[in-house]
């Protein structure tokens, strides 16, 4: 009966309001969740965001024992979907999926989107940087590519002025005294893709879009601490040049700033327990993405240096 | 062989047949829908098809792409909206020709020309899709990009029906459009004015649902009065006779080579294939003048082109691992999750995969195609409908359908706003076409040259300018220069003759030019 | 009409059509009639427009200077600029000069036409701010105001082009908002 006219109600447009939990009261919250929550993903459907938001969200729905929706809000390379969940109330209810761009914005675009104006509740992915030539460049190694570099500057590459993988390129070309002249394109695949016809001399992307255009491109080292699973061949930075150079697409999920302390702890311990899923790992695995996942404390520690660095490189 | 009989055989699955039909009907529906696009479609069904086989999946996405090539034919001729971006260019005959009476038959070639399209770029696909592939990403690079660009924009010229410097303006003012946003060579932000909803410039889907659709529906709320004999739909031939046949055969050709050629690249898709497709044929065509007011020949050409594109698209996509436009971007992340990443060893390690792939997608276009010509005159017949129906229903279903590319009520303001852009700039004579192409193309362009002067002081001049470039520039240039001069030559030669007649007796002068479809009156 | 850019207010329109547009006693013809008038005030809107979009462009700030012989974001949209000022100039003078265009493509405005669009935009302005709100509260629950503004906006649309009988104003929005809820609301799951 209640199931009948639950529907009902719903083929309407209409849903029970929650009691609002009075200031300072506690027992309120303890109950959360007690309504659905929505899940704010800042790009379009299909993509490795998107993808990511939704495998995440089915396995938060099992543990958390609400819907957890995730809604599309696409736009301004995803500030407009940062800046409305900073905007919503501090309860839990909407939060968000916060790429890398989360501690870049500030810098590149000057937007309103700050690592304090959020509560971050954990890392969930990883999509390592790597630095590929073309299948018939001369450079065998990335030793071979720094060396040749200061010469004459070399082109690199990557999918657009302040994207991740532009600062990586400016990173490297800091930390190991190289001269790249970056060139923008209008996406990671494409970027490669000018890397395989010789356009560029080098690439610097995520994993995924290097492997995707494997045979055309070979990838000179991944910008990781450790070896990625799918070119287990493939030395990191350190190891290819002996200079660290950690560069990644991460992912986490974001609240607004504030968060009562329990929800806090309660959502992220679901994080934590969701991203530990089998479903969830294999799906990340599957997408070609890293399962690193960082706690809220160690995430917004890493967030704030990634600021940091933002600032230095693209600033 | 083996791999033949295989992927043959894997389509022989009664999940597979369930996931087309699925995929038909969703794709035909999203299609149709103003707003809607396949891309969405896709994206949004992927979350539902990763549970499943990949061939099935397959089988569910690749006829929605198809599919939806198919239906957003349907509201371009009917009510002059586009159902998705790539039948931009079907609004300039079929529309025309629906208001002349013949959207029966405007919609059988549409369908029979974009099946033909289809098959016929799957051909390359299935028999040459690597060498192909590659061809065009080693040969086409920025600078024969920022050519090929500046190529399509001269198209602009032959879509100004009337008077070419309104075209250009109209073009100047899409280029113009084109920049606002994040600039993505340097990171500016340009005329954003601090909104973020101006970052990645204007909405693309509600600017031309705005200026086709919208525009169109105002005009008809400025112009309908209730004596107006509507033309009646069901009168009017479904099937073309053996003359049209004939006639459509040389756009058919010239067209089918643009969509295939524009569909490897991957920038570029559908929409700008309509234009180049259309524009050439019209070039070439012996009756130029009558494109634009209800051609076959033009109906043919833009609808070959664009739906040429699936199959160069595919091939980029599944020869490269670059997808080839923004259905195929999701497209790889669904078959990397299925772990059948495309590139080029998707060929030596599963060619049955290929097989299955051109299998699925030449079912699709038959059942597509069948199911466009039964449903036709269902179609045809909701022009009949009372007109404050149709246009309420055109309204919010406009509405409702560039909110969903976003979920913003930002975009449908868009809309809005260049729905009365439209409609001024039609009751003043300036082209559409135009803006849509400057829009389209101009980031285009811009990016393509921002790279091309980046990466010249790194090599040798004449590496960067290839031969290739440096003809299809010059090819811009005769493209450019060829129509003015022989419009101006034209317009001196008739005005010396009917200047004086025409200003003493406006009038008569109207009588002389037939006001509405020569082809029509022809037959 | 139609001289006018989106720049100015809507309410400023029905001003003009009268004066070009007017509808000819010759009848017969439904075709719209050329207009010198029209022809210098869409050019001239067209000059406006190229200039302050050369204005605005000059005043884009950089992040860096580009370096000798690259592009910045300046660039492209300043040559884009200069080069509709030049067309919009010419047209200006071509319009002032030379015989205004034929317009046989176009219809006739009719009696009313004016006041029919500016009442739907108007409707649907309305319809948009309202649905802007998303939801309100009555009886402890959230009402979800698309499915009770949506069959409004069409009601007043089929007012406005005229329809009369009872059961066209009753059913066609309500199955219209319901089919819309469900393929939108329920399937594809857009927050409506």
């Amino acid at each position: 009966m209640a199931g009948v006219l639950g529907a009902a109600i719903a083929l309407v447009g209409c849903s029970p309001v929650s009691e609002v939990a009075e200031p300072g009261e506690t027992a309120a919250a303890s109950t959360f969740p007690d309504k659905d929550i929505r899940l704010i993903i800042q790009a379009n459907p299909g993509g490795g965001s998107d993808l990511s938001s939704r495998a995440l969200a089915s396995e938060l729905e099992k543990i958390l024992g609400v819907s957890v929706i995730p809604e599309n809000m696409p736009g301004a390379s995803g500030a407009l979907a940062m800046e409305f969940v900073a905007q919503q109330p501090a309860d839990g209810y909407v939060i968000g999926f916060g790429p890398s761009e989360i501690a870049m914005l500030n810098t590149t675009q000057n937007a309103n989107v700050l690592p304090e104006n959020y509560d971050l509740l954990g890392q969930i992915m990883l999509a390592p940087g790597v630095i590929s030539v073309g299948a018939d460049s001369p450079y065998e190694t990335l030793q071979d590519l720094i060396d040749a570099s200061k010469d004459s500057a070399l082109t690199v590459a990557n999918s657009g002025a302040g994207s991740i993988w532009e600062a990586a390129t400016l990173g490297l070309a800091e930390e190991t005294g190289a001269q790249f002249t970056t060139v923008a394109y209008d996406g990671g695949a494409t970027a490669v893709a000018a890397a395989a016809s010789g356009e560029a001399v080098a690439a610097v992307s995520g994993a995924g879009e290097a492997l995707a255009q494997k045979g055309a491109v070979r990838v000179l080292a991944v910008l990781n601490d450790e070896t990625y699973f799918n070119l287990p061949d493939v030395p990191t930075a350190e190891e290819a040049i002996g200079t660290a150079a950690v560069y990644g697409g991460w992912g986490g999920i974001y609240a607004p700033a504030g968060l009562p302390d329990d929800v806090h702890s309660i959502l992220e311990d679901a994080i934590a327990q969701a991203v530990e899923t089998d479903t969830y790992q294999a799906f990340q695995k599957q997408s070609g993405n890293m399962v690193v996942y960082r706690d809220s404390a160690e995430f917004t520690d890493f967030v704030n240096e990634q600021f940091t660095l933002f600032q230095k490189l693209l600033g | 062989m083996n791999a033949l009989t295989d992927g043959i055989a894997s389509l022989l699955d009664i999940q597979v047949l369930i996931g087309m039909i699925m995929g038909l009907g969703l794709g035909f529906l999203v299609g149709a829908f103003p707003g809607i696009t396949a891309t969405m479609a896709v994206a949004l069904a992927s979350g539902f098809t990763l549970t499943l086989e990949p061939v099935q999946g397959l089988a569910v996405l690749l006829t929605i792409y198809v599919a939806a090539n198919f239906g957003d034919r349907v509201p371009a001729i009917l009510v002059n909206t586009p159902g998705t971006p790539a039948s931009i260019a079907t609004t300039l005959d079929g529309y025309p020709m629906a208001k002349q009476g013949r959207a029966g038959l405007a919609l059988t070639i549409s369908a029979i020309v974009s099946a033909i399209g289809i098959l016929a770029s799957l051909v390359v696909f299935a028999a040459a899709a690597i060498p192909i592939a590659t061809i065009a990403r080693d040969y086409f690079k920025s600078p024969e990009l920022f050519a090929l660009v500046v190529f399509g924009l001269t198209v602009m010229i032959s879509i100004s029906s009337k008077s070419i410097l309104k075209g250009v303006l109209a073009g100047l003012f899409g280029l113009a459009l084109g920049t606002v946003g994040v600039f993505p060579a340097t990171g500016d932000q340009r005329l954003t004015f601090g909104s973020l909803d101006l970052w990645e410039g204007f909405n693309f889907i509600a600017v031309i649902i705005g200026l086709f659709g919208i525009a169109e529906l105002f005009d008809q709320l400025l112009t309908h009065h209730k004596s107006k004999i509507r033309p009646i739909s069901s009168l009017g031939r479904w099937w073309p006779n053996k003359a049209e046949l004939k006639q459509i055969r040389r756009p058919l050709g010239v067209s089918g080579l643009v969509g295939l050629g524009v569909g490897l690249i991957p920038a570029a898709g559908g929409d700008i294939a309509g234009l180049i497709g259309w524009d050439r044929a019209k070039r070439i065509s012996k009756h130029p003048e009558e494109f634009g007011k209800g051609s076959i020949e033009g109906i043919t050409a833009s609808d070959t082109a664009s739906s040429a594109t699936l199959g160069g698209s595919l091939t980029t996509t599944m020869a490269l691992g670059v997808p080839g436009d923004s259905v195929m971007a999701i497209m790889i992340g669904s078959m990397m999750i299925w772990g059948i990443a495309p590139g080029p060893d998707l060929f030596t390690r599963r060619p049955d995969l290929v097989v299955s792939i051109t299998g699925i997608m030449l079912i699709a276009t038959v059942l597509s195609l069948g199911l466009s010509l039964v449903r036709m005159k269902g179609m045809v017949k909701l022009l009949d409908l009372p007109h404050h129906y149709l246009w309420s229903a055109i309204l919010i279903f406009c509405i409702i359908g560039t909110y969903a590319t976003t979920n913003s009520l930002y975009t449908v303001g868009t809309m809005m706003v260049f729905g009365v852009i439209g409609v001024l700039m039609k009751r003043t004579g300036f082209p559409a076409g135009p803006v849509v192409l400057g829009l389209l193309l101009g980031p285009l362009a811009e990016e393509n040259l921002a790279r091309t002067l980046t990466i010249l002081p790194t090599k040798p001049f004449i590496d960067v300018i290839s031969p290739i470039t440096i003809a299809l520039l010059l090819l811009s240039l005769l493209s450019l220069v060829l129509p003015i001069i022989r419009r101006h030559r034209q317009a001196r030669a008739e005005r010396s003759t009917t200047l004086a007649e025409a200003l003493l007796d406006r009038d008569a002068a109207q009588a002389r030019t037939p006001d509405d479809a020569p082809s029509a009156s022809k037959k | 009409m139609s001289h006018q850019n989106d720049v100015v207010p809507p309410g400023a329109v029905p001003a003009l059509p009268d004066a070009d547009d007017a509808p000819t006693p010759s009848g017969g013809h439904d075709a719209a009639q050329p207009s010198r008038k029209l022809e210098i005030i869409a050019a001239s809107v067209a000059v406006v427009v190229m200039t302050t979009f050369l204005v605005l462009v000059l005043q884009i700030d950089l992040r860096r200077e580009a370096d000798a012989g690259q592009m910045d974001a300046r660039f492209w949209p300043t040559v884009l600029g200069g080069l509709g000022l030049t067309i919009a100039l010419w047209r200006l003078i071509v319009a002032l000069t030379q015989t205004p265009d034929e317009r046989d493509d176009l219809e006739r405005l009719q009696v009313g036409g004016v006041t029919r669009l500016l009442a739907s935009l108007a409707l649907v302005v309305g319809y948009m701010a309202i649905w802007e709100l998303r939801t309100f509260v009555m009886f402890g629950y959230n009402f979800n105001l698309f499915v009770f503004i949506t069959p409004l906006l069409l009601l007043g649309l089929l007012l406005i082009y005229g329809a009369r009988s009872w059961k066209a104003l009753v059913f066609f929005p309500l199955v219209s908002t319901a089919f819309i809820y469900l393929l939108f609301g329920m399937l594809l799951r857009i927050p409506l």
